[in-house]
């Protein structure tokens, strides 16, 4: 049996873009100020145990977890976001592929595409990458960490595909 | 109609003044905060040779007066002119804006009655146009006469077309409908709740008192069993009470077809509302069951419709049929949208039971845990009804679930409580997911989400644990319309 998870359909299906590598290191970076984050709301919670004598058990919670999650900020999710994450964008459609626990798999129809969007933050601005946002009439998708280079081609790949029919909404 | 009637210029009546105050006060909330400054600022400087309450009198008429004067003047420029093949609006004080709206570009014609229009027989008239933002041109307070008129001229032009349907097949709602309506929905059961709870704290303010309360004189009066009478006394009363709301939102509920295929419907009490739905605005149909509602065998209709209005009170959806016999559905469906519900369904695999059902039976017993330590000895044994009321829920889920895709229309029931029947027409999904967890994977099966567009939100639907097949059949069907044509 074949195309039995997204996953493997991945596999199967050429033509399905990576985002750029980059983007590994930009979302190392966030993972860092995510972390630091944090940090400040263990320190508060550190304040509040001390002065007003709350239970112990909340900032012990708190920073096991924190704990926990440092190799995953910094290596894991960043480094597994790169490998699942796809795109692909045919003349009818743009799909997306992304989720490690649970996998999603994104269908928009390229005529249901209103406009697209090219975002970029400080971090990523570090790395010369874009975040594509496609919007439609109920909702957007992201495409994150995109080289600039890319991102106009995806733009004007889209503005091309969605030039060859009129239909409406 | 002569030529010099549709080329004079049109003012709204003057009782619209009111509508302008309304809408000068709604803008103005955000700017709410100054007033009490203004009171304290000048307080501060002469507060003491003038009372405070002087004050807040002057200021307070002062800011009335204000309104007042703004929409008069807005009264005054708010003109209008209904020409051979549109209408030209001119409004703004200050900066000055003119609009020219050719019929064409008209989506609907809407109009409401408002609860201060029965005063001056007038009514509200919302002219919706395709796309972009202050996409509604709003006509507050109009004649009867004249919203005929404007309705005339606006739709003369499109009239070429069509006539023939002339087999005039509305809906109405009888007063029987709706007194079984309001008594199926949820309205009731939360009134006679409210009034419940409120006696109940009426109770509780009362008991250590010793003088009169309504317990006292309902017990002199309906003597030994006064409980059960006033039990009865309060159904009775919630009854009447979610009947007048059932009324106040769907007396007189009326859906049409209009010559040109357009779906019209009239509704309420107080608040009188005609609207007009064209057939390529309709997005998705809803049927809901509630539960009391399909024991009687009746579902209520809903249209996800494309709306341009800014307007907060918009809803999602438009409710296009609130009660109706079960039966009737799809033929009513069918006759007024065109859209087909499917009659066989396809269900859920056997296999996919355990994913409807483990998930909520494990947070079942995840909840039980607290409960169970914290809930003293004896009672804590009610609190083993959770996880059993879990499984039952995953397995009404999975009952419930079914779906089938066809030449035209996606048909998906869903739901745990109510039962939920969304039928989608093919090319208006606008995006859609697959989705699918490890479990999933292993059993190969996935969840689909899509959502339809509507004017303010998205409409999501999603059908969870189906073959990992047929999901992908759904998904890959959202393009192919597009190759037929």
């Amino acid at each position: 049996m074949r195309n039995l998870y997204i996953g493997e359909d991945l596999v199967s299906d050429m033509g399905f873009r990576r985002l750029n590598e980059k983007s590994v290191r930009a979302k190392m970076i966030e993972g860092i100020l995510s972390l630091c984050a944090y940090a400040i709301i263990i320190l508060v919670l550190f304040y509040c145990t001390s002065k007003w004598e709350w239970p112990k058990w909340i900032i012990g919670v708190t920073m096991c977890l924190s704990l926990l999650s440092i190799p995953f900020h910094l290596y894991f999710l960043p480094k597994w976001e790169y490998r699942i994450w796809r795109y692909r964008i045919s003349e009818t459609s743009i799909e997306i592929i992304k989720g490690f626990l649970f996998k999603r798999k994104i269908l928009i129809p390229m005529v249901k595409v209103q406009h697209v969007d090219a975002k970029q933050g400080p971090i990523l601005k570090r790395y010369h990458l874009y975040t594509i946002v496609l919007s439609t009439a109920a909702g957007s998708h992201e495409i994150p960490g995109v080289s600039e280079e890319t991102a106009d081609e995806i733009r004007r790949e889209i503005e091309m595909y969605a030039r060859l029919d009129d239909e409406q909404v | 109609m002569n030529k010099s009637d549709k080329l004079t210029i049109h003012r709204l009546h003057p009782i619209s003044i009111l509508y302008f105050i309304i809408a000068a006060i709604k803008e103005s909330l955000s700017f709410i905060w100054i007033f009490p400054l203004i009171v304290l600022f000048v307080h501060e400087k002469i507060g003491d040779q003038i009372s405070t309450l002087m004050i807040n009198v002057t200021a307070g008429s002062l800011i009335i007066l204000l309104f007042l004067v703004a929409a008069g003047l807005k009264w005054r420029a708010f003109t209008y002119q209904i020409q051979e093949k549109g209408i030209y609006i001119e409004t703004g004080v200050v900066v000055t804006k003119k609009r020219w709206v050719t019929s064409d570009r008209i989506q609907s014609l809407d109009s409401t009655v408002r609860v201060y229009d029965h005063l001056f027989s007038t009514r509200t008239l919302t002219i919706e146009l395709a796309g972009g933002k202050e996409s509604s041109i709003i006509l507050s307070c109009i004649s009867e006469e004249e919203e005929k008129r404007i309705r005339q001229v606006l739709y003369e032009y499109k009239k070429d077309k069509l006539r023939e349907h002339g087999e005039e097949s509305g809906l109405q709602l009888s007063n029987k409908d709706l007194m079984v309506h309001s008594l199926l929905s949820p309205k009731f059961g939360i009134v006679f709740t409210f009034l419940f709870l409120g006696l109940l704290k009426y109770w509780d303010i009362t008991k250590g008192e010793d003088r009169d309360t309504l317990f006292t004189y309902l017990a002199s009066w309906f003597d030994s069993n006064w409980i059960l009478t006033t039990v009865i006394l309060m159904i009775l009363l919630s009854f009447a009470l979610s009947l007048f709301l059932t009324y106040v939102s769907d007396y007189h509920f009326k859906l049409d077809k209009n010559e040109r295929g357009e779906i019209e419907i009239q509704q309420g009490l107080f608040e009188k509302k005609h609207r007009t739905i064209a057939q390529h605005r309709i997005q998705a149909i809803f049927i809901t069951e509630r539960p009391l509602q399909r024991l009687l065998g009746y579902a209520s209709i809903e249209a996800v419709v494309i709306q341009n209005s800014q307007d907060e009170q918009v809803k999602k959806t438009i409710s296009f049929i609130p009660f109706v016999k079960k039966e009737r559905v799809k033929s009513l469906i069918e006759l007024f949208t065109g859209y087909e519900k499917s009659n066989i369904l396809h269900t859920p695999p056997k296999k996919a039971r355990i994913s409807y059902v483990g998930p909520l039976f494990l947070m079942g017993c995840l909840l039980l845990i607290p409960l169970w330590v914290y809930i003293p000895e004896p009672y804590h044994y009610f609190s083993l009804i959770i996880p059993i009321l879990s499984l039952w829920l995953g397995w009404r889920e999975y009952r419930t679930t079914g779906w089938n895709q066809s030449e035209r229309f996606l048909t998906l029931q869903y739901g745990i409580f109510f039962r939920n029947t969304a039928i989608i027409k093919r090319g208006r999904i606008q995006w859609i997911a697959l989705r699918q967890t490890w479990m999933q994977e292993r059993k190969h099966l996935a969840s689909i989400n899509m959502a339809v567009a509507s004017g303010k939100e998205k409409v999501k639907v999603s059908l969870n644990h189906i073959p990992y097949e047929e999901a992908m059949k759904i998904y890959q069907c959202t393009l192919e319309k597009k190759e037929e044509a």
